[in-house]
């Protein structure tokens, strides 16, 4: 693909700060007007990567191309990226007007102009009867989004945003979720976002970078990152799972066989499969939702005998931890279900319903 | 629940009224009601070094038409303005340099630099700059060991030694407000205003600059107060041949006993203190509601 159809381009970008390395040869393509989310836990370097697009970092290596251009040494204040803060960094002195007309005054639009386009602003994210009130004096939710009319104003070529719902209460994050999502979608920009909130990963995103210590695991959509983890990190990090850790016996295109302590197992590989070795040492990985115990058919191949340790009514769902041999597997079924403590049962999946990687 | 809260409120509202006590009942008595009786004061005349309660405008007739009162007024506004400019312009470059170029580890040591010289008495710093301008003093002896000058210079009892003086002391005090304003400034909001489009230089006009004038106006007012009612550099460093208008004061009740003389010229000066601070608390209002 030419380097037109990628909003932002990251190429082996490194940064350091006292000899450790915070972004480490990141290598990341953002694909015209896609929601992309950062996503990692506290000091995985996704925030210095997040800074190092908008331009407030200096990469120590790596070349950064926003729109095709190469803006690896242009200051913040001539990048078409504009950044919502994290604690939004709205302007004390400044009445809700002048926060957002900021960005137009700095780059000389007349009077009528900036009227209009503020005005049109607030309009869109639903908060016309604002302006004239200073930042101390709006809710949370109000200054999250005159930050981000603050930050649109300018039609940045990527909107960069850096927890941005951190500083919210939770009533207010899920809808501002869906409000983000939908401004994305209407105005067609590439949004980068970072969190470490793997449910707001999934609601808001195209795709999903996940990083850990300074590098990124996987990119991906956040279905195939669920589905399909290419790491134990990866696989932990985004969602509940069991990890067996098995021994690769025979490899077939569909179907891989393999042998654990709890017993052998059976893995058809989706295509995009990167294949594993015979004799190798791999883990299984199991979504506890896609574990069965009841309602058992002959599809489901792999299983396990074991004795329910725990179980947990979650409303919705209920949770299971199944002990088998010395491990415990956790098992997730839908709505109510009436197994015991101590009852001894069989935990089944698919083929198809596992992934394995090393 | 709700009335046993609202009493704890009230309760804790009246403890905090009763703590106020204290420095209110000291206000009142030690500053308040003096006040009250420099005010009366200056409406009475002098005769023979006793007081007569009759009320009168004599004094303050008397301190506006007088020329050698004007003088030393005008002196003491021109002395005040220079030192209160100077020590705006080397404090603030000098403050804005600690907040946000010199790396953390070494701020500490460079204020503790600073507040350094406050455990020096005033009176006694304002007597060893005597040594240092005077005619034989460290910067005339070397400025001619160097061959730069040949007759000693005349700083010494003048008002530049007055400004000097006063300087060495308010600079700091100016520093030490405006760093603890602007070293108080989100780092966030100026990385905010580069991200939108802002120029170190206009980051420093829109965003910096407006968000330290609460610090520049207390330094300002304190540099102010001081400069103008100071009567210690003026008398030791600027000597008696124009002598500027708290020395008025000190003469008026010191030498002459000529107390209602003296308080018409000390309220003449808190009406001056007091037309600045309300013109600077105007500009200040200005520049931050803009």
């Amino acid at each position: 693909m030419a380097t037109q159809s990628y909003d932002v381009i990251l190429e082996n970008v490194s940064k350091s700060y006292h000899k450790t390395r915070a972004v480490d040869r990141v290598s990341l393509n953002v694909k015209q007007g896609t929601f992309l989310t950062l996503l990692g836990p506290s000091g995985c370097g996704k925030t210095t990567t997040l800074r190092l697009i908008g331009g407030l970092e200096t990469p120590d290596e790596g070349r950064i191309l926003i729109k095709g251009r190469d803006v690896t040494h242009i200051p913040p204040y001539k990048r078409e990226t504009n950044l919502v803060f994290q604690d939004f960094a709205l302007f004390p002195h400044m009445n809700v007007f002048n926060n957002i007309a900021f960005g137009l005054r700095m780059s000389g639009v007349d009077r009528k102009e900036i009227d209009r386009r503020v005005h049109a602003m607030l309009e869109m994210v639903g908060l016309p009867e604002v302006l004239h009130r200073r930042p101390n004096q709006l809710s949370g939710g109000q200054r999250q989004r005159v930050a981000l009319c603050r930050a649109l104003i300018l039609e940045p070529a990527v909107l960069l945003l850096d927890e941005p719902l951190g500083a919210l209460d939770a009533k207010i994050r899920k809808q501002m979720q869906a409000e983000l999502k939908n401004l994305q979608v209407k105005l067609g920009r590439a949004f980068i976002s970072v969190t470490h909130d793997q449910e707001e990963a999934m609601t808001m995103s195209d795709e999903i970078a996940i990083m850990n210590n300074g590098k990124i695991e996987q990119v991906g959509t956040p279905l195939s990152i669920y589905e399909r983890p290419v790491s134990r990190f990866v696989a932990t990090f985004l969602g509940d799972c069991n990890l067996i850790d098995v021994i690769v016996q025979n490899v077939a295109p569909d179907m891989v066989t393999l042998r654990s302590n709890l017993g052998d197992f059976s893995f058809t590989p989706p295509t995009a499969w990167q294949p594993i070795v015979k004799g190798a040492a791999a883990s299984l990985m199991i979504r506890p939702e896609n574990i069965h115990i009841e309602e058992v058919n002959p599809a489901m191949v792999n299983r396990v005998q074991g004795i329910v340790s725990e179980s947990i009514f979650k409303g919705s769902n209920t949770e299971y931890q199944i002990r088998v041999n010395s491990t415990h597997i956790n098992v997730q079924v839908q709505g109510r279900s009436n197994l015991k403590q101590g009852q001894s049962v069989t935990a089944a999946w698919r083929s198809v319903d596992c992934y394995l990687f090393s | 629940m709700k009335i046993r809260l609202l009493r704890s409120e009230a309760l804790r509202n009246r403890l905090d009224l009763m703590a106020l006590l204290p420095i209110s009942g000291w206000e009142v008595f030690f500053y308040l009601i003096p006040l009250l009786f420099l005010l009366i004061i200056s409406f009475w005349t002098s005769k023979d070094y006793d007081l007569i309660p009759t009320w009168s405008l004599s004094n303050y007739q008397e301190v506006f038409s007088n020329p050698l009162f004007r003088k030393a007024f005008l002196w003491s506004v021109w002395i005040t303005i220079a030192t209160l400019l100077i020590t705006i312009s080397v404090a603030y470059p000098f403050a804005y340099g600690l907040a946000f170029v010199v790396p953390k580890k070494y701020r500490q040591v460079i204020l503790i630099a600073i507040v350094a010289p406050f455990w020096t008495n005033y009176l006694v710093r304002v007597y060893s700059w005597q040594l240092i301008i005077g005619g034989n003093g460290i910067i005339s002896q070397s400025l001619i060991a160097l061959g730069l000058i040949d007759t000693p210079l005349q700083i010494l009892y003048t008002h530049v030694a007055t400004s000097i003086g006063l300087l060495h002391f308010l600079i700091t005090v100016m520093i030490l407000n405006l760093y603890s304003t602007l070293d108080n400034i989100d780092r966030s909001l100026i990385e905010a205003a580069s991200d939108l489009g802002a120029g170190p230089f206009r980051c420093f006009f829109w965003i910096i600059f407006p968000l330290s004038v609460p610090g520049l106006a207390i330094g300002t007012m304190f540099v102010f107060i001081f400069a103008f009612t100071d009567f210690i550099a003026p008398s030791v460093l600027g000597g008696g041949t124009k002598p500027v208008f708290s020395q008025m004061i000190v003469d008026a009740a010191h030498w002459n006993a000529n107390y209602p003389m003296a308080s018409a010229l000390s309220a003449v000066m808190l009406l001056a203190i007091s037309a600045f601070l309300l013109l600077l608390f105007r500009i200040v209002k200005g520049i931050i509601k803009g």
